[in-house]
């Protein structure tokens, strides 16, 4: 077995965290300008439903584009493993609702990476469900 | 796409250029293939394509090490998978040990034979070893279809 260098113990918590605080500010269209400051100026990747965006402003920017009123998430499972250089990568399954739309399955993998007494979201990637819908 | 060049910042071995992202797409297209190829047609040679020390979360369960994971797909029943989407990004900073790494997000379907379809993602970190491909960590959910959700 590798050896454990960085492992961070909290990761199942950390995750389920990081994901209820992210929803929460991403419903909530006041706050959701507050995600900024989850992601680095040029480290972070984004990939939103197969369009790829780097860095803080590039995904704000995606994030700022969409067209909905209003929006809710709801997450049905969240999966978490550590990384070896303290990072956790974590798996979302939940559902989404926008206005008066039906509502959605998606999935959204983050990989959170350790800097001074905090995490930055490194990794983003999010896929609507409706594509697999029968 | 712009290209981060590592002169803006010399010293931090992090950043992305251009063509690591390329990479990613590629290296996740091909592993991808591989990956649910073998699954359908050589499941009892699906575990080659972890690492030994992978972990892997099937629904919820946690699998970890060669023989444990090598009984989690014996025990899958015969399935086909029909691939919808795969994304992938390179792993700028040492995720597994020191070597190269990527993040590959699939989504899809798959069937039970006797079955009907279920939706599914699986995210992998997938790392070199030894000139292949493998597995370091695997996240798998099978999807149920929304519910009426009261919101």
């Amino acid at each position: 077995m590798a050896s454990v260098m960085a492992f961070n113990p909290q990761y199942e918590a950390i995750g389920k965290a990081f994901a209820q605080q992210y929803y929460a500010l991403f419903d909530n269209a006041m706050q959701r300008p507050n995600l900024a400051s989850f992601y680095h100026d040029t480290e972070s990747l984004m990939s939103f439903e197969g369009l790829q965006c780097q860095g803080k402003l590039k995904i704000m920017e995606k994030f700022n584009s969409l067209t909905f009123q209003k929006i809710a998430h709801i997450i049905t499972s969240v999966d978490c493993q550590p990384m070896f250089d303290g990072g956790i990568l974590i798996n979302v399954l939940g559902q989404l609702k926008t206005d008066d739309d039906p509502p959605h399955t998606y999935s959204q993998t983050f990989v959170l990476k350790p800097t001074t007494g905090s995490f930055y979201c490194q990794h983003d990637i999010f896929r609507l469900g409706i594509h697999n819908s029968l | 796409m712009s290209v981060i060049n590592n002169s803006q910042d010399g010293s931090n071995p992090a950043s992305i250029q251009k063509s690591s992202i390329d990479e990613a797409a590629k290296v996740g297209e091909d592993f991808v293939r591989l990956y649910y190829k073998t699954i359908e047609q050589r499941p009892h040679r699906v575990y080659l394509l972890y690492l030994e020390s992978a972990v892997v979360i099937w629904d919820g369960n946690p699998h970890v090490g060669t023989s444990v994971v090598q009984k989690l797909f014996e025990d899958l029943p015969p399935m086909t998978f029909s691939i919808v989407s795969m994304d992938a990004q390179p792993l700028s900073t040492i995720a597994v040990g020191q070597q190269k790494s990527f993040l590959v997000n699939v989504g899809g379907s798959y069937r039970i034979s006797g079955s009907g379809s279920k939706s599914f993602s699986q995210t992998f970190v997938v790392t070199a070893e030894e000139g292949k491909w493998k597995v370091a960590s695997d996240l798998f959910r099978t999807q149920d279809s929304p519910n009426q959700v009261v919101m």
